[in-house]
């Protein structure tokens, strides 16, 4: 394919060029091109199959290689292409009679004029990698002062076509302006008067970056994202299950605030995954390409859905990274740009080996998914960590930190020794311990139990156990807890339900019998589960821990008194019974030790006596200690420390927090590649059962576009650094345009969706790409180039129009004013929200269910899906929030994209049903019932009243007709509701929303009358 | 995204009078205050932006204003009901021969299973002078044999529920292209400035006995402007959303607002002097008058008992079939361009010995009294209604062929049947056939492409040259396919 812009004999012929002013000049790029595309290219264009007579116009070598010659420099009439386009002759005429094409006369006379002034062929403009050429240099004079670069670019123009900028605009508009910009809200009461305020040079520039630092920042710039990227909450097609994407939603906002590089945005949501260490955001990221529908019909074949996904993801990444229409090779070679269908299914490789099946199967979502975590639990789990490090630090203590404490406690073991002997809690030592339902018990070194293996609904232990005790009053039974263990334990799955604790005692062959006991008291019981339910006779009562926050990691402690002392003969054995009989499944003890004592009054706060080899070195005295053995009895003793068991009992219980954490942790789709990758052959007619197999397809980028780095691996890695090189002639240029677009109302090239040869060609090419090059520059800098943007006067122009300008520039591609659009339906809702002081400024989350009339879900679903609005704070979240069914979105935000697939341009229409939404929905209703209320709730009368109305709707306060019409308005409204007491009750509890208490509802009624005509004002709906 | 086009306004444009005249009154009342006229680029841009249609195309004259397009979800049954072939009882139970089955893709539910030929169990019979063979499960269609051209031979590509329907409303398999409707809407502009120019309601059989879901973009704008979109008449709540005034808001009310909204609107138009305004105030009009025009259109009070009898009992109860059918011929009295009906319930994979009879009988009759009533009333010459689903059925048994009441038929996209009436078809004929076993198409085939030339045809459009500009390329309805089928035109 060509690379070259002129060819040869082109410059050869350069020299007959016949010299016309500039004025008249044809330009091939904006001029020519685009006549041969849309009329020659379909028959003389890329598509080799398609290509009739062997002549190719699209690329000059060829074009000029025709014999006889399609130009001569200078010389109309000589020239093929001339004698063809202007025939009279049906015959000869191009395009031919049946292509239902036609060249109009201005077309033919620009041809006509191209050849004569030479006659020259570029390549595509948007190929050839962006050339920052300095700003023009502008005369200044009776003109706007240019503020920066772009405004000179922007002038330079204006005056070749002897038009001029508008005079700024006010500055209360031009804030209401910005904040609809960057925020997608009306500036705050306390934002418009700072900036006022604020008659310092720089105001502006400080306006701006106050709301570039906004949170609100993030979220509305996610919008766009969001559409572009297809984003629902469910999978359309039939069945149109829920799926869990908002996490990715969520990394969009947190990117866009903290400004994250353009070229780490893309890499990261193309190739999160594949980035060495990446991080969880980073795979989270990778939800872009997961955001398509997915197809979850009976009777679909699985591997067509997943072709589907991929030439999806194929034509999505062209369409938002590259404004390629990629997609139209799918079934053929482009008609109009240099892509082949192979390159096509090349550069489809790249997203072909998804570990994915093309099935609905992982709940909602497809796999491959991830567990992901959102910001606020992130900072929750590295709280935890915190604290978990922590409290093992004391658990690790230095043993010469405790020296001195150490050997009091032994001194005072030895005081009591002297006195007689040990009366505390001896631990039973475990002969044999079994399970009804055949679960596995373990004995640990401290003399506990630990419990693994099956689990059952219900079970019962038997544990058989010797002491050394003469004596026994009492017993004790400690639940402990285990990493081993759901949450930690102390149950097998958090808590337990002990229905019974019995001890019978066994002396030599005969039978057992079974103790008594008088009483039980815990540390801690359920209220409805009390300790001493385990010795009732009830098998319906028992012991639980669960303390009501979710929580049951903390050891545990229960002591039964026995009715009275059992003597205990040498060679007897006592069995102890754990019985879990409750009605809840799986409530059992998984870690636990039984003691026994034979203090007289054993309770809970009986001393606990050293195990046997504890107690031994204890009596040998420190000094005569070796010193593994001191080392083990300063262990032992820094374990039972007061100190010890809180950070223990601590760690549980973080970690049972922690576990909890990563359980209620949502699953969300990503990227992941699978272990071998899949071939990928081409299509026919992009058929997922017509591959062309006899020639694998190796991954790879369109060949027009500049080669990937020689070292380049055949993965998504590699193909995202190559969209972000500096080289590449479209990524830069794309983002800006879509940046301009959103600050300008259209792009510099209006087809944001297409830079090929069927877009329109840029307003201001030098502007694009001097801009392209400036992103570059500064490091993918987003909200520097926002800034930029927003700081020219282009930006700050009036919206006003005259008539003059009408006629001129009617589109305004001139930039003489600033654009006047409507504002998006999400946004309107959003400042029907705020100025009525509804608005939940909550950042991110799962998305929430605001109102919608009934039966919308059940019309559409068959009944089979029901809507259910949200409560709360869930009604009065951002519009970004609201749940976004892809079969039925939002019933009332109208003209935004569907999310079937990629859109990158919005739509901005203008029809009755909108002014129905405004009027009547339930939404805007509340808002302007609520919006009444906050007024009456200003001081003073009701021009102080009206005032604050129009400042909080448009920044501004009423002109006089203004003020007179909304009086006059108001009048009429009070004394309709007068009239009409019933209507008065309907109105003022309109929406969830609780009415305000002690106002006049015939005010509340005529005030929320006001509202809802301000909000429905051409003004408050418009970005002027 | 447009790429607009600046064209003369032919004369015979079509525009709505009366708010066209109003508009033109608002902007001559704009402008006046000039003394200069305004240009015609600029002309054009206001007209592109206001005007009903956007791209005027009548390339010949037309024989249908409108078009009725009782779409039936879930594909009913040709072999049961249109295509009779009574040598097929020869072959009952037997294996469908390997020639007729040709290797054809089917869904993985009949996939790898048997296909035991299975003849209709209900009889034809000859109706009308044409003497057109149809079921006995469709009288009431039978008795408008001689009105209706019926398509024996019609065939697409696609063999699930979604993708077909997409593909016959759409001309394309994925959504995202605008509908049928919404290529009128754009094409041909509005008849009447009192209600929306794509009108749709949807119906299913009473049983629910399956669920085909109703995508909103079987009616969507798709890449055209959004005021290109079908609106949706709800069988339930509002006939139109957000139609009612909220709670506490009469009408008496709200006219004072829409007036006072009015009055503020205009002093901000000459403030900033943007056309668009203008518009909008007469978009808020025109939403004030849908409040009545729709409650007005939806109320059958006026409908004589005779009318009402005509499209059977159902036809009182919102959100039935017969009920739409009724509105549709009312919608087709005020000028509505494109009424989109939407039935479901014709998915009969197991159930076809019990749940075919309950579908034809709610849609047989209305559907035949809707062609009947525009006749008496002459509005059939000028109306084109079409009646079919989105495939047809395999001709053998899914399911246990001996089971008497749980048996059916899988999807069959190669072979099926539609019948259209009215604006321009010839009725009483019939186009196209199947072999011998309605499995394959023997003569004429049909495709849906075909359909939608066909229909532009008699709206007097060039279906190649009905086109928009997306993403770089030039998308029309038919994609690029598409023949008129003039052997049915009359």
């Amino acid at each position: 394919m060509d690379h070259r812009s002129i060819c040869a004999l082109i410059c050869l012929l350069w020299t007959s060029v016949a010299t016309a002013d500039d004025a008249s000049r044809v330009d091939f790029q904006r001029d020519i091109r685009p006549i041969l595309s849309e009329n020659c290219f379909q028959c003389h264009g890329p598509d080799a199959k398609a290509r009739k007579s062997d002549l190719r116009l699209d690329i000059a070598t060829k074009a000029l290689a025709h014999d006889p010659p399609l130009l001569v420099a200078g010389q109309p009439q000589k020239s093929l292409l001339w004698q063809k386009v202007s025939s009279n002759d049906p015959d000869v005429r191009m395009p031919p009679e049946e292509s239902n094409r036609r060249l109009t006369g201005a077309q033919q006379d620009l041809i006509r004029r191209w050849i004569a002034q030479g006659g020259e062929f570029r390549r595509h403009w948007s190929l050839v990698p962006p050339v920052r050429r300095p700003p023009p240099t502008v005369p200044t004079e009776g003109l706007s002062p240019a503020r920066n670069a772009v405004d000179t670019f922007i002038q330079a123009r204006q005056q070749a076509a002897g038009l001029s900028m508008s005079p700024p605009a006010n500055r209360r508009t031009l804030l209401r302006r910005l904040a609809f910009d960057l925020l997608g809200l009306p500036p705050t009461e306390h934002e418009l008067a700072m900036f006022l305020a604020d008659s310092q040079p720089g105001a502006w520039n400080r306006a701006v970056d106050r709301m570039l630092n906004s949170p609100r920042f993030g979220e509305h710039m996610a919008w766009n994202w969001l559409v572009a990227s297809r984003y629902a909450d469910t999978n359309g097609y039939q069945g149109d299950r829920t799926r869990v994407m908002w996490p990715w939603r969520e990394w969009v906002i947190g990117s866009f605030n903290d400004n994250l590089p353009f070229d780490r945005f893309t890499v990261d949501q193309l190739a999160g995954d594949l980035i060495p260490s990446a991080t969880p955001g980073q795979l989270v990221a990778t939800g872009f390409n997961r955001n398509h529908p997915l197809n979850g019909e009976g009777g679909r074949i699985a591997e067509e859905n997943r072709v589907e996904y991929v030439l999806d993801r194929t034509d999505t990444t062209a369409t938002v990274w590259m404004a390629l229409t990629l997609g139209c090779a799918k079934c053929h070679d482009h008609k109009f740009d240099p892509l082949s269908q192979k390159e096509y299914y090349r550069f489809s490789a790249y997203f072909n080996s998804i570990a994915e099946s093309g099935r609905v199967d992982k709940g909602g979502n497809a796999n491959p998914v991830a567990r992901v975590t959102t910001r606020a639990q992130q900072t929750e789990l590295h709280q935890i960590d915190f604290l978990i490090r922590q409290q093992k630090k004391i658990l690790d203590r230095p043993l010469d930190s405790l020296e001195t404490e150490r050997n009091r406690w032994i001194t005072r073991i030895h005081q009591q020794l002297a006195d007689g002997p040990l009366a505390g809690w001896h631990i039973l030592a475990p002969r044999s311990a079994k399970s009804l339902q055949g679960a596995r018990i373990k004995t640990q070194p401290d003399g506990s139990l630990l419990v693994s293996g099956k689990m059952s609904t219900t079970d019962d232990y038997e544990i058989r156990v010797v002491t050394g005790l003469k004596r026994i009053t009492g017993f004790r039974l400690e639940a402990l807890t285990d990493p081993s263990l759901g949450f930690q334990g102390p149950g097998r799955k958090a808590n337990f339900v002990l229905t019974e604790f019995a001890v019978s005692l066994q002396q030599g062959t005969t039978k057992p019998r079974k103790l008594d006991f008088t009483g039980a008291v815990a540390d801690h019981s359920e209220e409805s589960w009390k300790v001493a339910g385990a010795i009732d006779p009830s098998k319906t009562t028992g012991w639980g821990v669960w303390d009501g926050v979710n929580n049951t990691a903390q050891d545990r402690q229960a002591v039964f008194r026995l009715k009275q002392p059992v003597e205990i003969a040498e060679g007897s054995v006592l069995v102890v019974k754990l019985r879990h009989q409750s009605r809840f499944k799986e409530h059992l003890l998984g870690h636990f030790r039984i003691s026994a004592t034979d203090t007289p009054s054993p309770g809970l706060d009986t001393a606990t006596v050293p195990p046997a080899d504890i107690l031994e070195l204890v009596r040998k005295q420190v000094p005569n200690l070796k010193t593994g053995q001191l080392k083990r009895l300063s262990e032992y003793h820094r374990k039972t420390t007061d100190a010890s068991r809180r950070a223990r009992r601590l760690v549980s219980i973080n970690r049972a927090a922690r576990q909890r954490h990563e359980g209620g942790m949502i699953e969300s789709m990503v990227m992941r590649d699978r272990e071998t990758p899949r071939n990928t052959f081409l299509l026919k007619l992009a058929r997922y059962d017509q591959p062309v197999t006899s020639e694998k397809l190796a991954h790879g980028t369109p060949t027009a576009l500049p080669p990937l780095p020689a070292n380049a691996l055949p993965n998504r890695l590699a193909m995202a650094r190559w969209l972000v090189d500096p080289g590449h002639p479209l990524t830069a240029r794309v983002a800006v345009n879509r940046l301009w677009q959103t600050f300008f109302g259209t792009g510099l090239v209006k087809t944001s969706e297409d830079f090929g040869s069927q877009g329109e060609p840029p307003s201001h090419p030098e502007l694009l790409d001097w801009l392209a090059t400036e992103y570059l520059r500064t490091g993918w800098d987003t909200k520097r180039m926002i800034r930029l943007l927003v700081t020219s006067g282009t930006y700050r122009q009036s919206s006003a129009v005259t008539q003059k300008q009408l006629e001129a520039d009617p589109y305004n591609r001139l930039l003489g004013r600033a654009s006047r659009f409507r504002l998006p339906a999400h946004v309107i809702r959003d400042q029907a929200l705020a100025v009525s002081g509804l608005l939940v400024e909550t950042i991110g989350g799962v998305s929430v269910k605001p109102y919608q009339p009934p039966g919308l879900w059940a019309d559409f679903s068959f009944g089979k899906i029901r809507y259910s609005a949200d409560s709360g704070a869930k009604l009065y979240r951002r519009s970004l929030y609201t749940f976004w069914r892809r079969s039925l979105g939002p019933p009332n935000m109208f003209d935004e994209g569907t999310r079937d697939v990629c859109h990158v341009n919005p739509q901005r229409t203008n029809t009755p049903l909108h002014a129905l939404t405004l009027l009547n929905d339930e939404t805007f209703a509340e808002a302007a019932r609520v919006f009444g209320e906050r007024l009456l709730g200003t001081p003073g009368n009701d021009a102080a009243r009206m005032r604050r109305a129009f400042t909080l709707v448009l920044s501004r306060p009423p002109t006089d007709p203004e003020r007179t019409l909304l009086h006059s308005s108001l009048d009429r409204a009070r004394q309709h509701y007068r009239a009409h007491p019933d209507q008065v009750k309907a109105y003022t509890t309109v929406g969830r929303h609780a009415p305000a208490i002690g106002l006049d509802p015939v005010e509340v009624a005529a005030w929320g009358a006001v509202a809802s005509l301000l909000l429905n004002s051409d003004e408050a709906v418009t970005r002027e | 995204m447009t790429a607009f086009r600046f064209s003369p306004i032919p004369k015979n444009f079509p525009m709505q009078p009366l708010a066209d005249h109003h508009l033109l009154q608002t902007r001559r009342r704009f402008f006046g205050r000039s003394s200069v006229g305004i240009g015609t680029a600029a002309l054009a841009a206001l007209l592109d932006r206001e005007s009903a249609a956007e791209q005027l195309v009548s390339h010949f004259a037309p024989t249908a204003k409108r078009v009725i397009y009782l779409f039936q979800n879930g594909a009913p049954t040709q072999v049961d009901l249109y295509d009779h072939k009574p040598q097929m009882e020869r072959f009952r139970g037997t294996d469908l021969p390997k020639e007729i089955q040709g290797g054809q893709r089917l869904t993985t539910m009949t996939q790898g299973k048997s296909q035991k030929v299975l003849p209709t169990a209900w009889p034809f019979r000859a109706h009308g002078e044409c003497g057109t063979q149809i079921s006995s499960l469709l009288p009431h269609i039978g008795s408008i044999a001689d009105d209706i051209c019926l398509v024996r031979s019609a065939h697409t590509e696609a063999i699930n529920h979604a993708p077909a329907i997409t593909l016959w409303l759409t001309g394309s398999e994925q959504p995202g292209r605008p509908s049928f409707g919404a290529w009128l809407s754009y094409g041909l502009g509005r008849e009447t400035d009192e209600l929306p120019t794509f009108c749709v309601m949807t119906s299913r059989d009473k049983e629910a006995s399956c669920g085909q879901i109703f995508y909103e973009w079987y009616w969507g704008n798709g890449f055209l402007p959004s005021r290109h979109q079908g609106v949706k008449f709800r069988g339930s709540g509002d006939p139109v959303l957000y139609l009612s005034n909220p709670p506490g808001v009469d009408q008496g009310l709200r006219r004072g607002l829409l007036n006072d909204l009015a009055q503020l609107n205009r002093l901000r138009a000459r403030e900033v002097g943007d056309p668009e305004i203008q518009t909008r105030i007469a978009q808020y009009e025109m939403a004030y008058r849908m409040q009545s025009s729709v409650p007005e259109l939806t109320n059958l009070a006026s409908e004589p008992k005779h009318i009402l009898e005509m499209y059977g009992p159902d036809v009182t109860r919102r959100g039935s079939f017969a009920h739409n059918c009724l509105l549709a011929r009312r919608l087709s009295e005020r000028g509505v361009r494109f009424i989109q009906l939407m039935h479901a319930g014709w998915d009969q994979h197991g159930n076809l010995p019990t749940q075919l009879a309950v579908q034809c009988r709610d849609t047989d009759q209305p559907s035949a009294a809707l062609v009947k009533d525009l006749k008496q009333r002459g509005l059939l010459d000028e109306t084109l209604v079409i009646w079919g689903g989105e495939f047809g059925r395999t001709s053998f048994c899914q399911g246990d062929i001996n089971n008497k009441k749980q048996h059916g038929r899988d999807h069959h996209p190669r072979n099926f049947c539609l019948w259209m009436a009215g604006g321009g078809i010839r009725g009483g004929t019939t186009y196209g056939e199947s072999d011998d076993f309605s499995y394959n198409v023997a003569k004429d085939p049909f495709h849906v492409h075909d359909l939608q030339a066909t229909v532009l045809h008699c709206l007097g459009i060039n279906h190649e040259r009905l086109t928009y500009k997306f993403q770089g390329r030039q998308f029309r309805l038919t994609d690029v396919h598409g023949r008129v089928v003039k052997e049915i035109l009359s």
